[in-house]
């Protein structure tokens, strides 16, 4: 893969995408190579043209010669657990281009609008060698807050008739956009639309050394994304500039630690809680009503045996 | 790797050539999905190249191709030499649509897992894909 | 008894009826098998026991106001007064595949053996406009249609075929409708005819493609633009021909009722389009065909019945038409069933009882299915059936000696005014959501017809519905029917052809001409004068198709609508 070879990049996704055994290892191996692309992400409701604008500002990026990684999510049902991936439809002319990777993704029940695979699935694309990763969320109607965990910067897009609704979602856009997005503004309502963002933008500044610049396109018809691009190389400077882009980096790999481990320990909680041993009867009381789960808690984490049975398996390893 | 492993199979269908009725092409997305694959539908108008190169990017499990115009026999051989040459004769290949009956064993011959004329019932083409060996990891 | 009180005795006679003869049977029988969706054109209205006058009152029937007389507003009971019983209908035929030549063959057979109009049948790549030595259209050169690339290939296709010999000549083509009306004026010109001599009749209805059939190749508003551009042009020049045959047919197909809604939403745009260009509504409302569907006996002709209503009204009460042609809309159909490829010759019941609905339901222009045509071209066989089936029922039953003869019945008065209501209510919401174009952008049609199609599925997999042949009534081992053998040296054949054109024809003035193509485009001049010329030079449909998506842009694929 590091050599270049798609197939292996491929098939070194899937291992991640399953969470196999063997990615574990993967990812430790390519630990080295990642940390070189850009990571951008793009977020909004349905209907808003998030994969025309991905498809376009990749047109942009590889007419500069760079080379794009880009991870498209789409919701996996409820219901059977299976999945339509369709956005590579909106991106057909890279199919063929040597310098785009697109993998399709499904979230596979994970909340937040992204897969639990989508940071290692940037980080392999990254150390295969692209000069940008883009991901594009779910966009099931509300705004994916978990984007800020992957991207350095987050395009938050919208459309003049989902102008309520970004309303709506006002806490969340001013807590993850770094640009917002008004496209298909050909569209009526689309300059109240901008001035409306612009406002909230202005009257709730995150950061010091950024204002959140709105700005309009019309992706279909490859209008506005010269500017959205300069905007985004706008964004990276200032990053850098105040050193955020490394301490978020930092931050971002943190809380990536922690959501591993935290899964881990829950998983397994979860599973040794179904064996028969002392924990399974502790979780048997709580299920019964018999003590409260505040005091079982207490419990757990106090008795050493119990811990054991947590955190070791059978031959004392963890 | 934290949490249990996730083994889906993941099927890529697409309409090859001109033909531009999809409802088919739709109907076993859905059938698939509901049997809870993961199906990355690519849309109308594919080439045998852009489909080799789509399915082997996303490393898919199965090839569905949805042809109504005929024009099969064309394109079907190109998808399987193509698929040789990139050294992925383990992606199975299955074929839907208006193929006459006549014409099924020579697919077959040229790899083609399995044909489904207009028709069948989506259960046969949702069982065959659950009763394969996953391919992937 | 006055009409109420005569009503009122109904309903309370029926209401014993229920009780003491119906509900006993109903219960020998136990649960029914609902009717949901059983074919093609089939209503969301469910079929009650019987009809009677009370469902008339109750749903407002008013003679005189909602039915009245054939060939008078609101045509309900059709367009004409009454019918020639020798001609009823006109009886068309679909029909192309190959080369030119081998299609001229073939029309000279279906003309000799009754047929009153040829709908030419072209091939995918004529259709999305591409020649056919283009790499797309590999492999479909000549298979679903015949390969027109110029107008030397419409030359060939009629050679011997005089277009005046004929009632009608049509193409179906929606993409590119500049050019095939280009190529029936040069090709009559070629003959030494004028327009005022024969009669052509295009589909010219993009926008349907966009949500069904998927030939559009430019985005939707220059489409738009395309199609206009020829109705203005006819209804100067040719105001005798129908340039454009607005389509429910191939939504109905699509499973997403009511088709109309949808039909009629689209010709909205187009005439909106005319007028803002500065035509008069009376100018060329004339000229517009519906293409209706409905082949279950009495939802298909309740619904034709309620759509010409639907049209009538529409124009004079949204548009202001005076002249009665605008509000008379004649309709095309085509008889086509729910074909099986299985058991083929099951498809002859299914589509001569389509046939005979349209018929029933005083459809204009008629055309059928072969019953194979879901395995192939049709043999010559299979082609002159199609043509017997509507000889028989033309010459050989009542239906041409009466007028609308379900006129009257309580059940298809009814269902006429509950499908009316219908449609109007689905052509309001799509207005409501900003129009046909609006509606496309966003999935509004593709969706519906996408969840009803595995609806659809599931229901014939369950066995909820019946389709002989299919899941009931199978054979165990399916004889393999005679089929039509395409040549497979049709795509050579085709590219020495066009290398010829190519070589003989002046390059020169075709570069000039497709020039002049490409300015008409970028200003907002009509664009067919330009494209006539390019024609009459012998430059080809994909040359000028090529000027179309440079200037106007490549139609890009959007979502799956799932």
């Amino acid at each position: 893969m590091l050599d270049g070879e798609r197939s292996a990049l491929a098939r070194l996704l899937t291992l991640v995408e399953e969470r196999s055994s063997e990615a574990g290892q993967v990812m430790r191996l390519i630990q080295a190579h990642a940390g070189r692309a850009y990571t951008i992400g793009v977020t909004g409701p349905p209907g808003s043209g998030k994969s025309t604008l991905v498809d376009k500002l990749t047109l942009l990026i590889r007419g500069q010669g760079l080379t794009v990684g880009i991870v498209a999510l789409d919701p996996s049902s409820p219901f059977s657990g299976g999945a339509i991936l369709g956005d590579r439809i909106r991106m057909q002319s890279h199919t063929l281009d040597p310098g785009v990777f697109i993998r399709s993704l499904a979230t596979r029940g994970s909340s937040g609008g992204l897969a639990r695979a989508t940071r290692d699935t940037v980080r392999l694309l990254d150390a295969s060698g692209r000069d940008f990763c883009i991901v594009e969320t779910v966009g099931v109607g509300q705004v994916e807050l978990d984007i800020v965990d992957i991207a350095d910067t987050v395009l938050v897009v919208s459309m003049p008739e989902t102008g309520d609704s970004i309303q709506a979602m006002k806490a969340g856009i001013l807590e993850i956009a770094d640009i917002l997005v008004v496209n298909k503004a050909d569209l009526s309502g689309a300059k109240r639309l901008a001035a409306c963002l612009e406002e909230m933008a202005r009257e709730n500044q995150r950061d010091p050394w950024w204002q959140v610049p709105v700005l309009m396109s019309r992706a279909s018809m490859n209008v506005g994304i010269d500017a959205l691009f300069g905007k985004i190389a706008d964004h990276r400077r200032a990053l850098e500039a105040s050193g955020e882009f490394l301490a978020r980096r930092r931050r971002r790999r943190a809380k990536e630690l922690l959501e591993i481990i935290e899964t881990k320990l829950k998983d397994r909680l979860r599973e040794r809680a179904t064996q028969n041993g002392r924990l399974s009867s502790v979780f048997r009381k709580v299920m019964d009503a018999e003590i409260d789960p505040h005091s079982a808690a207490v419990e757990i984490l106090n008795d050493g045996s119990l811990l054991r049975q947590w955190l070791l398996d059978a031959n004392g390893n963890t | 790797m934290e949490g249990r492993v996730e083994h889906r199979k993941k099927i890529l269908v697409a309409k090859v050539g001109l033909d531009g009725h999809d409802l088919g092409a739709k109907v076993i997305c859905q059938a698939f999905r509901n049997a809870g694959m993961e199906v990355i539908y690519t849309g109308l108008r594919q080439t045998p190249e852009t489909i080799v190169a789509a399915a082997m990017d996303e490393d898919v499990d199965v090839i569905g191709i949805s042809t109504l115009s005929g024009a099969h026999m064309h394109h079907i051989p190109r998808i399987m030499e193509l698929l040789k040459e990139k050294k992925a004769e383990g992606v199975v290949v299955i074929a839907g649509g208006t193929i006459p009956i006549a014409e099924v064993p020579e697919l077959e011959r040229m790899g083609v897992a399995r044909v489904y004329p207009t028709d069948s019932d989506t259960s046969k083409a949702v069982e065959f894909v659950k009763g394969l060996a996953a391919r992937r990891a | 008894m006055s009409d109420k009180e005569g009503i009122a005795a109904i309903r309370a006679k029926k209401e014993e009826w229920e009780t003491e003869i119906l509900r006993p049977a109903l219960e020998k029988i136990g649960p029914k098998r609902e009717a949901k969706s059983l074919g093609i054109g089939h209503l969301e209205i469910p079929l009650k026991e019987i009809y009677t006058p009370v469902d008339l009152e109750e749903n407002g029937f008013d003679y005189l106001e909602g039915v009245g007389f054939p060939g008078d507003y609101p045509f309900v009971r059709g367009v004409d007064p009454t019918r020639d019983p020798s001609r009823p209908w006109l009886i068309r035929i679909y029909a192309g595949y190959g080369t030119p030549e081998q299609s001229n063959q073939r029309y000279k057979f279906l003309l000799q053996e009754g047929a009153e109009e040829i709908v030419m049948a072209v091939d995918l790549p004529t259709q999305i406009g591409y020649d056919a030595d283009h790499p797309m259209a590999a492999g479909e050169v000549g298979r679903v249609g015949v390969s027109i690339s110029s107008l030397r290939d419409m030359e060939l296709a009629f050679e011997g075929i005089p277009l005046c010999s004929m009632r009608r000549v049509g193409l179906l083509g929606n993409a590119f409708g500049p050019i095939a009306l280009a190529f029936f004026i040069a090709l009559g010109e070629k003959q030494g005819l004028s327009p005022k001599d024969y009669t052509v009749h295009l589909q010219n209805d993009v926008l349907k493609e966009y949500g069904t059939r998927g030939t559009q190749f430019l985005p939707v508003k220059p489409a738009v633009r395309l199609v206009t551009d020829v109705v203005r042009y006819c209804a100067v020049h040719a105001p005798h021909w129908n340039s454009c045959n607005v389509c429910a047919a191939h939504y109905a197909y699509a499973g997403a009722a009511p088709a109309h809604a949808y039909a009629l939403a689209d010709a909205q745009i187009y005439i909106a389009d005319i007028l803002a260009k500065g035509m008069k509504i009376d100018e060329f409302a004339h000229m517009f065909n519906l293409f209706t569907v409905g082949e279950l006996t009495f939802a298909g002709v309740a619904t034709i019945r309620a759509v010409r209503k639907i049209w009538a009204r529409m124009m004079k009460e949204k548009y202001g038409a005076r002249d009665p042609r605008s509000m008379a809309i004649r309709m095309t159909a085509y008889a086509l069933g729910e074909s099986t490829a299985q058991q083929t010759l099951n498809n002859i019941i299914r589509i001569a009882l389509g046939t005979q609905t349209y018929a029933l339901a005083g459809v204009d222009y008629i055309y059928n299915a072969s019953y194979d045509e879901g395995l192939a071209i049709p043999t010559e066989e299979a082609a002159r059936l199609c043509l017997r089936t509507q000889q028989i029922l033309a010459q050989e039953t009542e239906l041409a000696l009466t007028v609308d003869p379900f006129a009257g019945s309580y059940l298809v008065e009814t269902l006429t005014l509950q499908v009316e209501r219908e449609i109007l209510r689905c052509l309001k919401e799509i207005e409501e959501m900003g129009g046909a174009i609006a509606a496309i952008d966003r999935g509004f049609f593709q969706k519906k017809a996408s969840e009803e199609a595995y609806k659809k599925r599931v229901r014939i997999e369950k066995g909820e519905r019946i389709h002989v042949g299919v899941n009931k009534y199978r054979l165990a081992a399916e004889e393999v029917p005679v089929t039509f053998k395409p040549d497979p040296g049709v795509a050579g054949r085709r590219l020495e052809s066009l290398r010829r054109l190519r070589r003989e024809r002046d390059n020169r003035e075709v570069a000039r001409c497709l020039e002049r193509v490409r300015e008409a485009c970028s200003m907002d001049e009509n664009v067919v004068p330009a494209v006539l010329d390019a024609v009459r030079a012998y430059a080809t449909l994909g040359e000028i198709c090529n000027v179309w998506r440079e200037v106007f842009g490549e139609y890009e694929f959007s979502k799956a609508y799932m």
